[in-house]
């Protein structure tokens, strides 16, 4: 049993006048109220006035070490742009941070051929120096004396050197040492198949450990939604909670943190609740149709929708209005039913990918292709399906599909779930380009399957 | 009904605002001293998490559920360490917040 721990409530924020308007509440409140009652062009007042004040803040200068911190670890554990944030930092940090260890490699490599040639000129001058000494007593002391013992023997020029060797390079040495010590950056290649909750959890600890410095996790797309998952489970409970306030720290201590508006929304928000970017777009997004198919436990697998052609659309919507109507699918393949009758479906079905190609059956997987057909994104729509439903239910995707009678409660559910999805992919993005484009099938669909009833 | 583009400009403008709020935070932080105290828990958190979970693999042998009392051990331990930074962060997010909210307003009317 998980330890029972005290609520912790972030930034109440009560008593703001906005435009004459009482704001009370949460701050999540508060942003939804400026941004769901403006105009477009109240919007750009507001973005010119923080402009203005932002120019006028003289914030804190946090030293070489402070600007170095990338803001990937705090991206990552709160679910935003990790891609966008790994690649500022790749692209920003990276190559000073690999410059700077090949400058501290190099100064050591120079000093140790310096310290070598200081070395033998020290010997030479040892050397040269004994027969020049007129008493016993007067001689110098060997060169494996003390350091200043040794200098006082050398000529300028090789004592110079020798100061060098002895004590500048090792304090340099010192602050490479030193910077690295603090940045801490440790880089992670996410490995494929991560999707499970131990490794859900390793990942949470892994950033919530790496909490004293940054960590660079290299995740392609379709990792970035594990990210968003993990970010997710530090909702889970109240300890995780906690780790969110390492997230809101990091941004601080690096002063570059781009993407801080899901940190303020996680932190907002009370656990299960959606994220404050998420209840705000959903408000203002104009409502997206949708992919309307879905797993069908009954028939063992799942529902591909591929872009597709319209003859491809015709031979899904009357697929859908066989399911509907309680008929078996397999009818479309088996020698007595729609199969001879339909024979010339199955190439589209073939084209379509709803036919495993190991058993010959139909398969129902959720299948999204890109306009050209090269990248299946089924995965990731998979994923973003279940980071979209864990907040809210911590059901997966499955289960609450389980739950569902029929096709127009799971279109219902796609609806809700891709929109949000949508919501969060952003105009432009490739992904929600595709999105969109699938998306308008939706109501399509819907009308065939009331149709159908 | 809102465009893309208006929505774009929202969002653009909420991370502003979000950025500006915690600069305004970080002033406020810095001028307590706290930024130092914040490193420092950092630091011990670190320290902590490395000296309870040790490597990966014995964390993917753990139970979800000793995962998460162990981090809440941590975190009293933090709690007992640090007795009030969270609610001294809190205290400057929400000073921060408040100040920008009625420098937002003073900008805004001009």
């Amino acid at each position: 049993m998980i330890k029972e721990r005290k609520h912790y409530k972030l930034k109440q924020i009560e008593g703001q006048q906005i435009e004459g308007q009482q704001i009370e509440g949460s701050l999540l409140e508060l942003i939804e109220k400026i941004f769901n009652g403006c105009t477009p062009e109240e919007v750009e007042r507001i973005r010119y006035a923080l402009h203005r004040i932002q120019q006028k803040l003289k914030v804190p200068d946090l030293g070489p070490y402070g600007r170095l911190i990338p803001p990937v670890l705090a991206a990552s554990l709160t679910g935003c742009n990790t891609i966008e944030s790994l690649k500022i930092s790749m692209e920003r940090y990276l190559p000073a941070i690999l410059g700077l260890m090949a400058i501290i490699h190099l100064l050591g490599f120079v000093g140790d051929i310096v310290e070598g040639v200081a070395e033998s000129w020290r010997k030479r001058e040892g050397f040269q120096s004994s027969p020049t000494t007129t008493t016993p007593q007067t001689q110098p002391t060997p060169p494996s004396g003390g350091v200043f013992d040794t200098l006082i023997n050398l000529s300028p020029q090789t004592r110079l050197i020798s100061l060098v060797v002895k004590y500048v390079l090792p304090v340099l040495g010192a602050i490479g040492k030193f910077l690295f010590n603090i940045l801490k950056i440790v880089v992670i290649d996410i490995p494929l198949g991560m999707r499970n909750l131990s490794n859900k959890l390793f990942l949470t600890n892994l950033i919530v450990r790496s909490g004293g410095g940054p960590v660079i996790l290299r995740a392609g797309r379709r990792k970035e939604s594990l990210l968003r998952r993990v970010a997710n489970s530090l909702h889970e409970h109240q300890a995780l909670n906690r780790a969110i306030h390492v997230a809101i720290l990091l941004p601080l201590l690096s002063g570059l943190f781009k993407d801080i508006s899901e940190v303020v929304g996680i932190a907002s928000k009370q656990p299960n609740q959606p994220a404050v970017v998420r209840v705000i777009t959903k408000e203002i997004i104009e409502p997206a149709s949708v992919i309307v198919e879905s797993r069908i436990r009954e028939v063992g697998g799942e529902l591909k929708v591929v872009a597709m052609k319209e003859e491809e659309k015709t031979v899904l919507k009357n697929y859908i209005k066989l399911l509907v109507k309680g008929e078996d699918h397999n009818k479309f393949f088996s020698k007595s039913g729609l199969f001879r009758k339909k024979t010339e479906m199955i190439p589209l079905f073939k084209k379509m990918n709803l036919i495993e190609p190991s058993t010959g059956d139909l398969s129902l997987y959720r299948f999204v292709m890109d306009h050209e057909g090269r990248e299946p994104y089924y995965e990731i729509l998979l994923e973003r399906l279940n980071w979209v439903l864990n907040p809210e239910s911590g059901l997966s995707i499955e289960k609450k599909i389980e739950e569902l009678n029929n096709i127009k409660e799971i279109a219902v559910f796609c609806y809700e779930v891709v929109n949000a999805m949508y919501l969060r992919t952003k105009e432009g993005s490739e992904e929600a380009r595709i999105l969109l484009g699938i998306l308008t099938t939706y109501e399509e669909i819907i009308r065939i399957i009331d149709e159908a009833r | 009904m809102d465009t893309n583009n208006d929505i774009k400009l929202k969002l653009e403008t909420l991370e502003l605002f979000i950025r500006v709020w915690r600069d305004l935070a970080l002033v406020k932080l810095d001028s307590q001293g706290m930024l130092k105290e914040v490193q420092r828990y950092l630091d011990r958190l670190d320290e902590l998490m490395l000296e309870r979970f040790k490597d990966e693999e014995n964390i993917v042998k753990m139970k979800r559920e000793d995962i998460l009392n162990t981090l809440n051990d941590i975190f009293d331990i933090l709690d007992k360490e640090f007795p009030d930074l969270n609610e001294k962060l809190n205290e400057a997010y929400k000073e921060a917040f408040k100040e920008l909210v009625g420098k937002l307003l003073e900008n805004y009317q001009n």
